[in-house]
């Protein structure tokens, strides 16, 4: 740090400079420190900590001998974890759904619409409850004698009645539709805010050219809320991996057998449950994996998109 | 006694740029000074310098008597009123008033009291109790004065508080600050880009260019001898006209395109500098207002021009006219090491300007004549833009 | 829609015929609007109507109101779930949680706001990893650290971890916030009026940041309440559950009713969406503006 001599300087002038230039610094602390002390302490260190524990057998209390991969093995022999990846998959099959639907609500609420902000608002309600409380809240609803089943039979389709959560062969698409209900408000409010952004010159302009409707969906409005789209995607395919344990933990618990269990919910099986650790960290190590690759992923589309 | 004294002081950033550069200025006690100048001039730079706001790079910067280079603005004895107010929204007029007598601990009955003749002073009485967003532009920009007024300081420091304002309540506001200060008696220290507000509120105006101060002088000699080109274009509306001239021999006469002017020789008395350019081209200067309709027709003492255009003032007449003598703007004096352009000198393309008496009769396409009176010309050096004296 | 005066009819002009089509498409929109919102409230509606019944009224009738209007699903489901401790539990938690998230991200927010320097991107970005890094891979090692310290089942410590996990939340928002109302000329004035940094957060910019304030808190509670991984990890003993994890507990027990269920349901929502229904219009103001015009 160099400091200009300049002529009729004192030394308490120099002590002056040192002083304000480490002063800033100093004086920042106390608004910052206690912030990313408790962020070191609750989460980022536990979490590199845990990370590591993925190399040993990890039994806390006790002796954790070192076990290089092994744990990673066992994970990627075991059927129990493939079938979870597979849940995985299909969980993201929902994309297009939890996409498509708050987009053409959206785009229909936009035009003239009474009360379209109500409307909104209402259809927000959802978002509001966690997905734990999601799951306490449908269990009643998709029982064999909840509503859904009650209002099929009492409909006369009582054909259509199922067991939503019981069936193996139902339960993930059942998921997934109950993931689109919780977040078609939220993503109606993202979106709705992304179409307020786009110049309404160019809305006018397609229509004045004869633009159908459709065409006006294709050739405006998606090329114009991009960005936003592929925050949106990104969001909802990282929830499939972050999100989904309180879902599951309220209304399956992962069953029936493992045919809804996402990963979080089993990291959280094997280690709470079971005692599993070692496992279990190196599950999570798979699990940070997958998610960073779809940030990646979402990333790099976006450049691509975006370069357009 | 002097209440602020710039010595030498500059302002460069890490790429080498001098925002302020190597400026002597002193603010006498109860002096009102101003620091005009086209944006980017550096004066608003120069003014947070002072405040403390901005660090100075190099030189002595003194409030009152000790030097203030590293001392927090809280603690200069220094009170600003910015372009913007800066008023803190959630607080009434009277906390907004009162902000830094809270800070330094004054006693309620102190601080009330204070509030309240400050208040007074600025015509806010009745305000004391609103929020700023219920206020006009001018009330807030008062606000804004009653709490600088508050802290007694040694300097104001304004920074263009008048800009947001319209043009009408400009006017009236002007003289408001001008009343307030002298009744105050503190030293300001006042920038502004106008240089009708310069003239008119300030007892001496620096003129500051691209960091470089032009001259620093009372208003009248600014414009009855500017010290060079740009200080002479900047100062005085309309802009003075600038043409390209060749002196004759001994200095008896000026050649302006096709046209000839005669120079008495009491010329070379008031400007003995003058002697040394005869023979060459020098720059010459007619101010608007010094170019009446000629009434005879003598020659040698009369500018003829081609008039292109005449805008009616009232009581004048705005005559656009053009001679065949090269026009010289300020900036191609320094182009080569100009980083900055000015829009004051960018402005004015083209025709010369004169200011007649309205019933005069001007039209527009025909030859008119304006009459020269020798001892209120301007000479300068074509080369450094330096007035020749 | 604005009524013109029908244009002087030309001939081949048939302006009636053309505003009665017009006019049945904006109904059958308006129609089909709010016919959209079915779907998203019959649930809640199917929850109360359901937890008011008895078994015997929900076997008669599943869909339609309850005839007699009865509490006890209420009653079995509070006290079988010891669901009224759980309130409390929840409360409590949700509570330390949304005041935690403020106290860590508002002076945060405020150094960012009025800071230039380099370090502003590794806060931030330290910041945002507490946002992307999946809640079960820190909450693990966080628990065996925690049983070693024998603070496992301790609500203080569930709403301080509540608090951090909400902090960029509330970071993100304040800091949008303070850029824009708080700018860089007023932090000036307040300077050279002789305010130092913390003069000018105290008495500056928390008070003018009060609806931000307000909104994170709301949002911090609500998501502490909803929360269900970190109370499931770090409280085992069931008295020290929250509502939401005991309501998870109950409605997962065998031969629970669908009624008890519903009545589960509502009794650990209730409060969460009330508290979101009174900051509500407070969060959608904080939200906007936070994220920039």
């Amino acid at each position: 740090m160099s400091v200009t001599a300049a002529p009729g300087r004192t030394g308490g002038e120099l002590w002056g400079r040192v002083r304000a230039r480490t002063q800033p610094v100093l004086a920042a602390l106390p608004y910052v420190a206690p912030l990313i002390v408790a962020a070191a302490l609750v989460v980022l260190a536990p979490a590199l900590w845990g990370l590591s524990r993925s190399v040993f057998n990890w039994q806390p209390g006790s002796a954790s001998p070192y076990v290089g991969f092994d744990n990673f093995r066992l994970l990627a022999d075991s059927t129990t974890f493939r079938t979870i990846l597979v849940n995985e998959g299909v969980y993201l099959l929902g994309l297009p759904i939890w996409t498509i639907l708050p987009l053409l609500i959206s785009v229909f609420l936009f035009t003239r619409v009474r009360f379209a902000g109500l409307i909104r608002t209402l259809i927000f309600l959802p978002a509001v409850v966690s997905p734990a409380l999601l799951g306490i809240m449908f269990t009643p609803i998709l029982a064999p004698s909840g509503l859904v089943n009650t209002t099929l039979r009492s409909a006369g389709a009582g054909g259509l009645a199922h067991a939503w959560v019981d069936d193996p062969s139902l339960v993930k698409p059942t998921i997934i539709v109950l993931l689109a209900w919780a977040n078609v408000g939220l993503g109606v409010a993202i979106f709705t805010a992304a179409l307020t952004s786009i110049q309404p010159e160019f809305l006018d302009a397609a229509a004045v050219s004869g633009a159908t409707s459709w065409q006006r969906i294709r050739y405006v409005i998606l090329p114009g809320i991009r960005r936003t789209l592929i925050l949106w995607m990104t969001f909802q395919a990282l929830g499939v991996f972050l999100w989904l344990f309180g879902l599951i933990f309220a209304l399956t618990a992962g069953g029936p057998g493992n045919s809804s269990t996402s990963i979080d919910y089993d990291i959280f099986t094997n280690t709470i449950t079971n005692g599993i650790f070692g496992v279990g960290a190196a599950e999570s190590v798979y699990l940070l994996g997958m998610v960073i690759a779809i940030a990646v992923i979402a990333w790099v589309i976006g450049r691509q998109w975006s370069h357009d | 006694m002097v209440a602020v004294s710039l010595e030498a002081v500059s302002k460069v950033y890490p790429n080498g740029f001098h925002a302020v550069d190597n400026v002597d200025l002193e603010v006498a006690e109860g002096e009102f000074m101003v620091l005009v100048g086209p944006s980017g001039c550096g004066k608003t730079t120069l003014l947070r310098m002072v405040a403390g706001l901005e660090e100075i790079s190099s030189g002595t910067l003194r409030i009152g008597s000790r030097v203030a280079n590293d001392v927090p603005p809280g603690r200069r004895d220094i009170a600003m009123v910015f372009q913007s107010y800066a008023l803190f929204p959630h607080m009434t007029v009277a906390q907004n008033i009162g902000f830094p007598l809270k800070l330094r601990r004054v006693p309620k009955a102190e601080l009330d009291t204070k509030v309240r003749d400050a208040a007074k002073i600025l015509g806010l009485t009745e305000w004391l109790s609103r929020k700023p967003g219920q206020l006009s532009g001018g009330q807030r920009q008062r606000v804004a004065m009653g709490r600088a007024i508050v802290r007694e300081p040694t300097v104001f420091l304004m920074d263009e508080p008048l800009s947001n304002l319209d043009a009408k309540l400009r006017v009236q506001m002007r003289a408001e600050v001008s009343r307030i200060q002298r009744r105050l008696g503190v030293a300001t220290l006042y920038v502004t880009h106008d240089q009708t507000e310069a003239l008119t509120m300030g007892n001496r105006v620096a003129v500051l260019r691209a960091g470089v101060l032009q001259q620093c002088d009372k208003p009248q000699v600014l414009y009855d001898r500017p010290s060079n080109l740009f200080v002479a274009a900047f100062i005085g509306s309309p802009e003075m006209n600038l043409y390209e001239a060749a002196l004759g021999e001994g200095a008896s006469s000026l050649r302006l395109g096709s046209q000839e002017l005669a120079l008495p020789s009491s010329l070379l008395v008031t400007r003995p500098s003058l002697a040394s350019y005869a023979g060459r081209s020098v720059v010459v200067g007619m101010r608007p207002e010094h170019l009446p309709a000629a009434t005879s027709d003598i020659p040698g003492a009369v500018l003829k021009g081609d008039v292109t255009l005449s805008e009616g003032l009232g009581s004048q007449l705005l005559v656009h006219f053009t001679i065949d003598a090269p026009r010289v703007q300020s900036e191609d004096v320094r182009a080569a090491e100009e980083e900055q352009l000015s829009a004051s000198e960018v402005a004015s393309f083209g025709d010369s300007i004169a200011l007649v008496d309205a019933r005069v009769p001007i039209t527009t396409g025909a030859r008119a004549s304006f009459a020269v009176d020798a001892e209120r010309l301007h000479f300068f050096d074509p080369a450094t833009g330096a007035a020749i004296s | 829609m604005t009524e013109h005066a029908p244009p002087v009819p030309v001939v081949g002009m048939r302006p009636r015929n053309r505003n009665v089509r017009k006019d049945l498409r904006l109904v059958a929109r308006n129609v089909a609007a709010i016919a959209l919102t079915l779907p998203f409230l019959y649930p809640f509606y199917f929850l109360v109507i359901t937890a008011f019944k008895s078994n015997q009224g929900y076997a008669e009738n599943q869909l339609g109101l309850p005839h007699p209007f009865v509490f006890t699903q209420f009653s079995s489901a509070w006290d079988s779930g010891s669901l009224g401790r759980a309130l409390l539990n929840s409360t409590i938690a949700a509570g330390i949680g949304a005041l935690v998230a403020i106290v860590l991200s508002a002076p945060a927010a405020d150094w960012c706001a009025r800071t230039r320097s380099k370090t502003k991107s590794i806060v931030l970005g330290t910041v945002a990893c507490i946002w992307m890094i999946p809640m079960i891979i820190w909450i693990i090692p966080m628990f065996v650290e925690l049983s070693r310290a024998h603070l496992t089942n301790n609500l203080l410590v569930l709403g301080f971890i509540y608090g951090v996990t909400n902090t960029p939340l509330g970071l993100y928002l304040l800091y949008a916030y303070l850029a824009d109302a708080v700018p860089g000329e007023i932090r000036e004035a307040a300077i050279v009026a002789g305010a130092k940094p913390r003069h000018i957060f105290f008495m500056i910019s928390l008070p003018i940041s009060l609806p931000v304030l307000v909104t994170i808190a709301v949002l911090a509670f609500v998501w502490s309440w909803g929360d269900v991984l970190i109370a499931a990890v770090l409280l085992q003993s069931q008295q020290d559950w929250t509502v939401t994890l005991s309501a998870t507990s109950f409605v997962s027990r065998y031969g629970v009713s669908i009624q008890q269920e519903a009545a589960a349901a509502i009794i650990s929502m209730l409060p969460m969406v009330v508290i979101f229904a009174i900051g509500q219009r407070g969060i959608v103001k904080g939200l906007t503006v936070g994220s920039g015009k």
